[in-house]
């Protein structure tokens, strides 16, 4: 499958860089106040939850804009590119009842343009901690295969909700719940190892349980850690994320190949 | 011996006919819906470069599937399509657009589904655009197009860029009268180019007659009979009475 994968890769991978290259132009052209948005949102964001958390919950944080825009960068990409994958196949199905086009190269399309905003939004993030004198450190390179990790992640949940959506109509809402859920225990406005390190239920610790269940919460609380404390990366939750998210893409991948070809009778 | 540039090896396609269902409305029931209907149950055949093939058969014989294959819009369930590295596409139906993108955009991304690279694309930009006569349209969104202008963009595109090996479903031309005279010439012209290997699927053996050297007639998802197209389409005919006899016997009118 392997070799596959990667003939089909080279094939069709200049078709999804042009179609993500576009689709950021045409949204460029569509508003008002141009490519802005793509650092007006997250910054837009990061004020309306740092408002809530300081305001509403009066709960303070050393470093509460850079931790909240850091785990929004994420989410905004794992959520939005999920999302989007639960309707790929019937959104495109103009063109895959036309000519063949493996359908996780569509997904690909849909990832290359949100990694870009990702990319954006991390750069608004380094802008947050030069200005809250958070030095840089070696370790920041651990940013590298973290990044790496929820690309391959994200890319095959987000393969396992193409193909399921295909089938079942009201997959998107129940994605939608389901995200909704990994939102709020993802950790994305609060920091996960501050606020539940210590915190245990039913003596199981509640912190190390959210990033062993949830690997958004475990690359937004290792992206902090490293980006904002100038930690290394921990080693064994990394690899065994890395392990499980290698195996969905194949599962995902399998799956997508062996049933295409009824795709367009369902959609 | 001439250069194969078509090789279909025992192919089988079986749709999986799930169909689409919603949690809410049918927990439990997923198992059911799940049946299984093979189109192609094991096709053979070689096309040499340069032929100009037909496909025909009655309704629901596997010919849409077979073209469809071919071009690699379902992969086979079994056995192999080989194409020798040419490209393809499917003429005068266009490939499908991206309704928010501009004419142009879609151009490209046209292009590069079919195998093009850009700079490829960008040589014959100009002649695309002028033979679909969409002036500064070109620049506007899809979804801004009449359904003419439409068809018009997707038959100068797989037209242009025209590959090394053309299949045609059926439909022979697009547009107001003016553009399907331009389109049917321009198929023609393509179909009559020796380096150009084409296979066609109409239901009309008047056209298949006129246009195919060889003819492959495909029943219940086999093929039936491959040979020159006088001689298949004589005895598809007589198939075919024998067949409209039987089935007006049966219904007892």
């Amino acid at each position: 499958m392997l070799k596959k994968v990667t003939a089909h890769f080279k094939r069709y991978n200049p078709y999804s860089v042009y179609a993500a290259k576009s689709e950021l132009k045409g949204e460029v052209g569509a508003s008002y106040l141009t490519w802005m948005w793509w650092i007006l949102d997250p910054v837009l964001f990061m004020l309306v939850y740092v408002f809530i958390t300081v305001v509403v919950f009066r709960s303070q944080g050393e470093y509460l804009p850079v931790t909240v825009i850091i785990g929004l960068t994420v989410w905004n990409f794992f959520n939005k590119t999920v999302m989007v994958s639960v309707r790929i196949v019937n959104m495109f199905r103009g063109i895959v009842s036309k000519i063949y086009i493996p359908k996780y190269m569509l997904i690909l399309e849909k990832l290359y343009v949100n990694a870009f905003k990702m990319a954006i939004s991390f750069g608004i993030a380094a802008v947050f901690a030069a200005a809250y004198r958070i030095r840089p450190t070696a370790n920041l390179l651990w940013c590298i295969p973290v990044v790496l990790l929820i690309l391959i992640l994200t890319f095959s949940c987000s393969v396992l909700a193409a193909h399921f959506g295909v089938y079942v109509n009201d997959l998107y809402n129940v994605v939608q719940v389901i995200l909704r859920l990994m939102f709020y225990l993802s950790g994305v406005f609060y920091d996960v190892s501050d606020r539940l390190s210590q915190a245990t239920f039913l003596g199981v610790n509640v912190g190390r349980v959210m990033i062993t269940v949830n690997p958004v919460a475990y690359v937004i609380d290792e992206l902090r850690k490293i980006i904002i404390y100038g930690q290394p990366v921990r080693a064994d939750i990394y690899i065994y994320w890395l392990v499980i998210s290698l195996f969905l893409l194949f599962a995902g991948l399998k799956l997508m190949y062996r049933f295409e070809n009824s795709y367009i009778k369902v959609v | 011996m001439s250069e194969t540039a078509i090789e279909v090896k025992d192919v089988k396609v079986t749709y999986r006919s799930m169909k689409s269902f919603s949690i809410r409305k049918s927990p439990g029931k997923i198992r059911q819906r799940r049946d299984c209907y093979e189109a192609l149950r094991g096709v053979s055949f070689t096309v040499p470069k340069g032929k100009i093939v037909g496909i025909i058969g009655k309704n629901g014989s596997g010919k849409s599937t077979l073209l469809k294959t071919i071009a690699g819009v379902f992969s086979p369930d079994e056995g192999t399509v080989d194409t020798f590295g040419n490209r393809l596409s499917l003429l005068a139906i266009g490939i499908g657009f991206q309704a928010n993108l501009s004419g142009l955009e879609n151009i490209y991304l046209s292009g590069l589904l079919l195998g093009f690279t850009e700079k490829e694309i960008r040589r014959r930009l100009p002649e695309i655009a002028e033979f679909s006569e969409l002036g500064e349209f070109i620049y506007k969104p899809v979804q801004t197009y009449s359904s003419g202008m439409y068809s018009k963009l997707a038959f100068s595109i797989t037209a242009i860029l025209d590959t090394e090996i053309i299949l045609i479903d059926e439909v022979l031309s697009v547009g107001d009268i003016h553009f399907r005279e331009k389109s049917y010439e321009k198929m023609k012209e393509i179909i009559e180019d020796e380096d150009k290997t084409v296979m066609i699927v109409s239901h009309s053996n008047a056209s298949i007659l006129k246009l195919c050297d060889d003819v492959i007639w495909i029943h219940d998802g086999l093929v039936k009979e491959y040979g020159p197209a006088e001689k298949v389409v004589e005895d598809y005919e007589g198939f075919m009475r024998r067949y409209r006899k039987r089935h007006a016997i049966d219904s007892g009118t």
